[in-house]
């Protein structure tokens, strides 16, 4: 059965693996052939997934022997990542002669790249060394649910008409999300810091994260940041020949109320740090809800 | 052959340390007098505070120990009851190289010997006491010293309550250059854990004391200025570290000051160090979010527990130097060259 599922190409490998569907034996009969027939797009993915876990569990394990030394391997390796994604999003997008993102394979993908890209800007303006370590498994995140969707497989298809304005609107509110996705790792490392500073213990594991002072102005940055680039995309929305589904827009539309709103409160009332950055981390899920639903319709 | 002698503060009190202390314009000559003795090839010193050790080379350690002995005691006038200690070889190498990683520290772990070393090593060479072994050497130990920090804790965290504060505001804010600090009273552990955050960049030093004139005094020590004591709770919100140590019976500082203070902080956090005993901080303080209070146990526990996993490390840390030991090229049992094989020729 798996080998008439392979010879048709129709191959959902990923996903069935996963589901636990191809046993342990057979997923290693078939990897390599896999890897064999996968085309070059896949693969580059891939590899960019792997650099995520990599950077992730070498970070992690050199944090648990308390040897991590900020802004090395990282590095290096979430920009082998980063590097690969481009990779395919330029043949994608030379594929599709327009930016790639007429799926939720590729909406995901990108996604993954804004959050990776953004880190290398983001993470040395504020010094936040650490902040690629919790980017590397949200970046992972998105790139593997990505390859798990079905069109994964499915070739480019041209695009036959462009519109400068869908594609600007589209690109910006893709980056905003990597944006939020980033404020959301940096309230998450806040939070952390700021329990172990509350309870007096500096756990080995954790004595790398930034200054709680450092994740706090990151996390403001990187909301304005977001919200800003979203506001442009909205308003490019409306430049388009043919506005988006109305629900599509609405979605957008409360993602942005609801972030300038903790703006607006954070920056006029003075929420406290620590409410900002726990916000920040859950309020992230609101952005993916939305994504889910922009993906369904 | 390799060998080493010397004292360390392990063994030796500081009144005899202090004796036989070195001073760094002094090393070129000293060094040089030490290759001067018959037996001696070689030569380093290291001379810091806590040690006075010699490293040298010889093809007759023992003879070599004695002349350095010798020359050790008429140098600095030392009698019979000073004791110095002797390893030679591989047990001499052994030595330098967990000197180097600090394990032989009072402070388990510092990094300071580190550069103590480089330095010794450098004023010898410079000197021309070193060749081949003490260079090959004194390397290894640069090598080791760095994958022993590189690949153990050994040196992470601060062991002693000045430094874990220091170590905590930075953890609060980074850099500490944007940082003021106010001291409420004017004791001397919060003038040493104020210099302590002066070292790495904290300015604008308010002192705010009950006898006025004591905190002029302490302001005018550290560069900063002294309020009245009734003035403090109004600074608040200007400074971001506040070290307290008053000999008030009763707690000063009370969540109803601080919070007016926070609002006109805008999210910027608040350290507070309470080194008073007893406490000067209602521990309700700690409560307000924004706010990190450390009262004298907080920070004993932190610095104790850091003393703790250094030591857990030792054996992590004498491994490496082991490996590196057994590696070395200096005690590697020299190679004959095989004796060519009878051929049929030789046996006509």
């Amino acid at each position: 059965m798996i080998e008439a599922v392979f010879r048709s190409r129709k191959l959902l490998f990923l996903p069935a693996l996963c589901a636990g569907q191809v046993g342990y034996s057979a997923s290693l009969r078939l990897l390599v052939p896999f890897l064999l027939i996968m085309s070059r797009e896949l693969l580059v993915l891939l590899l960019a997934a792997a650099c995520y876990l990599g950077g992730f569990g070498y970070a992690v394990w050199t944090l648990r022997h308390g040897t991590y030394r900020p802004g090395r391997w990282t590095l290096v390796i979430m920009g082998m990542g980063l590097l690969l994604q481009t990779l395919f999003l330029n043949w994608r997008g030379a594929a599709i002669q327009g930016c790639p993102m007429t799926n939720p394979f590729e909406l995901l993908t990108f996604i993954s790249w804004s959050i990776a890209g953004l880190y290398f800007i983001i993470g040395p303006a504020y010094r936040l060394s650490l902040l690629g370590v919790f980017t590397a498994p949200l970046a992972l995140l998105f790139q593997i649910a990505a390859l798990l969707r079905p069109e994964a497989l499915a070739p480019a298809i041209p695009r036959t008409s462009h519109s400068f304005w869908g594609e600007l609107h589209a690109a910006l509110a893709l980056v905003s999300y990597g944006a939020f996705a980033l404020a959301s790792a940096a309230g998450i490392m806040f939070l952390l810091q700021d329990r172990q500073l509350k309870k007096h213990q500096l756990s080995s594991t954790l004595r790398q994260l930034p200054p709680i002072h450092y994740l706090t102005r990151a996390i403001r940055g990187l909301l304005i940041t977001g919200t800003a680039l979203l506001s442009v995309a909205i308003l490019s929305a409306y430049r388009m020949e043919t506005l988006p589904p109305s629900s599509k827009l609405t979605i957008v539309w409360i993602v942005w109320t609801l972030y300038v709103a903790l703006i607006a409160y954070e920056s006029w009332r003075g929420m406290s740090a620590r409410r900002a950055a726990a916000t920040a981390a859950f309020g992230f899920l609101i952005p993916v809800i939305s994504l889910w639903f922009v993906g369904r319709h | 052959m390799l060998f080493c002698l010397g004292l360390s503060y392990a063994r030796t009190p500081v009144e005899v340390r202090e004796r036989v202390a070195v001073p760094g314009k002094e090393l070129p000559g000293a060094v040089q007098s030490l290759t001067r003795l018959e037996a001696i090839d070689e030569a380093v010193i290291v001379s810091t505070c806590n040690r006075m050790e010699i490293y040298a080379s010889s093809p007759s350690p023992a003879t070599a120990a004695l002349q350095v002995d010798t020359w050790l005691r008429e140098r600095f006038n030392l009698g019979r009851e000073v004791e110095f200690f002797q390893h030679q070889r591989e047990d001499a190498a052994r030595h330098l190289f967990a000197v180097a990683s600090g394990l032989d520290s009072m402070v388990l772990g510092e990094t300071e010997i580190f550069g103590q070393i480089k330095d010794a090593y450098a004023a010898a060479h410079a000197a021309g006491t070193t060749a081949r072994e003490l260079n090959k050497l004194f390397q290894e130990s640069f090598r080791v010293g760095k994958a022993v920090r590189h690949n153990t804790s050994i040196q992470r965290g601060s062991t002693s309550v000045g430094s874990v504060a220091v170590e905590l505001a930075e953890k609060i804010f980074g850099d500490l250059r944007d940082s003021h600090v106010m001291l409420l009273g004017a004791g001397d552990m919060s003038r040493r854990c104020a210099q302590s955050l002066q070292s790495r960049g904290a300015k604008g030093i308010i002192v705010s004391n009950r006898s006025h004139d004591r905190a002029v005094e302490l302001a005018a020590e550290m560069n900063g200025r002294a309020i009245t004591f009734e003035e403090w709770p109004l600074q608040t919100a200007q400074v971001d570290v506040i070290i307290s140590s008053t000999a008030a019976p009763h707690t000063v500082i009370h969540p109803e000051q601080i919070l007016p203070a926070l609002r006109r902080r805008r999210g910027r956090p608040l350290f507070i160090i309470d080194i008073a005993v007893p406490r000067d901080v209602d521990p309700l303080v700690h409560d307000i979010e924004g706010v990190y209070l450390y009262d004298i146990d907080a920070l004993e526990a932190l610095a104790s527990e850091t003393r703790l996993r250094r030591e857990s490390e030792i054996a992590r840390c004498q491994a490496i130097i082991e490996e590196n030991i057994q590696a070395s090229p200096l005690f590697q049992p020299v190679r004959r060259p095989p004796t060519p094989r009878p051929t049929l020729a030789d046996s006509h």
